[in-house]
């Protein structure tokens, strides 16, 4: 009987595909988190804040309601029609807080996604939202709330009616958004907002109370959710036209989705752009390693350009040196190396892998190479 | 800076802890960096306890929702290539007791072993050989005496290490492994 460990000849490294295969199930899987009993438990108050705000009127007057927080998952939507008639609808991902809600009063806080809100006109009844630095007042109106994922992304859209857009670090400058209006944060230019002229015609003017932030670009919440809920040929259709100029502005966060979108609709090239733009223009982020260990895995099993390869597994050494991709990035670079014909440097980097790595989860296929 | 859009807090160049926190908040780059850097080692490892390519994926897959689902209960966040084999031995334990539960029932044919894709060109055919004969045994072994026989065996794993792998005591993991042999033993002699 043979007594050494025989699994070192058994070769059962996956195939990079195969990897892929499976973190884009483990990713789906992620996102469309399991009801768990936290939104079992939300649900549940959704439900018991919907019968509370629908009490027939006679009670509706002694209804009232502070701090309660409704959220929602990923895949769901949640609509809440307040005791006095506005009809609230939150996306997916959403978190709202119903600060103070009552027939005289209602107000609201959204802390994370987006939320419609159609507000009833009632005579004496104030109606305000807040999202991040900012609150939106209603006077019977139709509009959109939405906050981004970093901070200071807002955007307001009005459908119908009329709101007023304060700053809380400057309330005494408010700007009004007439129906069809938007207002974002991040847009570049940001877009006209209105005033309330003496004659009670909107006026555009400058954002300055409310918008001081340089709006940077970002991808659209639409792409964005195409990206989470997996549709990547949608996403990627979407971003295609401005592909190339949105490398180049676009912050880490966007760029690492950008090359997901393009890697999951099957344009490795495109991908391999957006993974460069990110190691190369973000420097420190934490996501320059993999970003540059993708683009060389990428360069290697999908377009076939070993040097370039080299050179961004070369870079993830560089970026970390002894950090949590240095064995894959090691292992890669062999492969690198055989495939651009380096003898020498191949059996060296072979060597070094091996001798680094004994028990290295890439050592049988590492062994097999520049032979 | 009122309103300043600013990226999301990642520590730049972080250590292995650092992405696992990063991770535990549900930060998907990180989830995904952790995947990368792990699996190859769990797809091996699944692969080589299970003796077939059936099953592989759904075990990694398994694995890896479990781990980033319960990342709070992993106390050392440099550890977490090892945690994570530790799940994935627990998966494929119940996977193997599965299929011998499905067996008996007849529900499922009896396995059989399929090393012919995944031997190594290192492996002479006297290797080759022994590790048919090991997978053709194993397969009637219980499912604790099987993993921790194959940690032995085939991955050259220390007793201590299977102890930890299975989260099991040192003297159960003797116990299992002395079981294995004697009855793999048994079967030479037999067969003699």
């Amino acid at each position: 009987m043979i007594r050494q460990p025989l699994g070192r000849h058994l070769s059962t490294t996956p195939p990079g595909e195969r990897l892929d295969r499976n973190w884009r199930a483990i990713a789906t899987k992620l996102r469309a988190r399991r009801p768990s009993w936290r939104f079992a438990f939300v649900a549940l108050a959704a439900v018991m804040i919907c019968g509370a705000v629908l009490l027939p009127l006679s009670w509706r007057k002694s209804t009232r309601i502070e701090a309660t927080v409704i959220e929602t998952d990923a895949d769901h939507t949640q609509t809440v029609v307040l005791a006095e008639g506005s009809r609230v609808v939150l996306g997916p991902s959403s978190r709202l807080l119903l600060v103070d809600v009552s027939t005289q009063h209602v107000r609201l806080e959204l802390q994370r996604g987006a939320i419609d809100v159609d507000a009833t006109h009632r005579e004496g009844r104030t109606f305000s939202v807040g999202a991040r630095q900012l609150d939106v007042d209603v006077v019977g109106t139709q509009f959109h709330v939405a906050v981004g994922d970093t901070p200071g992304d807002v955007e307001v859209s009005v459908s119908r009616g009329r709101v007023r857009v304060t700053s809380r670090e400057d309330p005494s400058h408010p700007r009004f958004l007439g129906a069809g209006e938007r207002w974002s944060t991040r847009a570049l230019p940001p877009p006209p907002i209105a005033s309330a002229a003496p004659s009670g015609q909107p006026v555009a003017h400058d954002a300055g109370a409310v918008h001081e932030a340089p709006p940077k670009p970002s991808l659209s919440p639409q792409v964005r959710k195409l990206i989470v809920a997996g549709r990547f040929v949608d996403a990627y259709g979407l971003v295609l036209p401005d592909f190339d100029d949105d490398c180049q502005t676009l912050g880490a966060d966007d760029l690492f989705q950008l090359a997901e979108a393009a890697r999951g609709a099957g344009h490795p090239r495109h991908a391999a752009t957006a993974f460069d733009a990110l190691r190369t223009r973000f420097r420190t982020d934490a996501r320059a390693p993999l970003a540059a260990l993708e683009l060389g895995r990428l360069d290697l099993d999908d377009l076939d350009d070993p040097r370039a390869a080299k050179n961004a597994l070369d870079d993830v050494v560089a970026l970390q040196p002894d950090g949590f991709f240095r064995e894959d990035a090691d292992a890669r670079r062999v492969q690198a190396l055989e495939a651009m014909g380096d003898h020498t440097e191949c059996v060296a980097a072979r060597e070094r892998y091996l001798a680094a790595y004994p028990h290295g989860s890439h050592r049988a296929s590492v062994a097999r190479r520049c032979r | 800076m009122p309103g300043e859009r600013a990226l999301r807090a990642v520590p730049a160049r972080p250590s292995d802890g650092e992405i696992v926190a990063a991770a535990r908040t549900g930060e998907l780059w990180a989830q995904e960096a952790l995947y990368r850097a792990s699996a190859p080692s769990a797809f091996g490892l699944v692969r080589r306890l299970l003796g077939t390519d059936e099953d592989v994926d759904d075990v990694v897959q398994d694995t890896f929702l479990t781990a980033f689902r319960t990342l709070e209960s992993l106390r050392d966040d440099d550890a977490f290539r090892a945690w994570m084999l530790r799940i994935a031995v627990g998966k494929v334990s119940r996977v193997i007791r599965k299929r011998r539960v499905l067996a008996m029932l007849g529900l499922r044919s009896k396995e059989r072993p399929d090393l012919d894709d995944v031997l190594g060109p290192s492996a002479t055919p006297e290797i080759a050989l022994e590790l048919q004969r090991i997978y053709r045994f194993v397969v009637s072994l219980p499912a604790d005496i099987r993993v921790a026989f194959v940690l032995r065996r085939v991955e050259g794993r220390t007793l201590e290490e299977i102890a930890e792998l299975t989260s099991a005591s040192l003297a159960t993991v003797k116990r299992r492994v002395a079981r294995a042999d004697a009855a793999l033993a048994e079967l030479e002699e037999g067969e003699a």
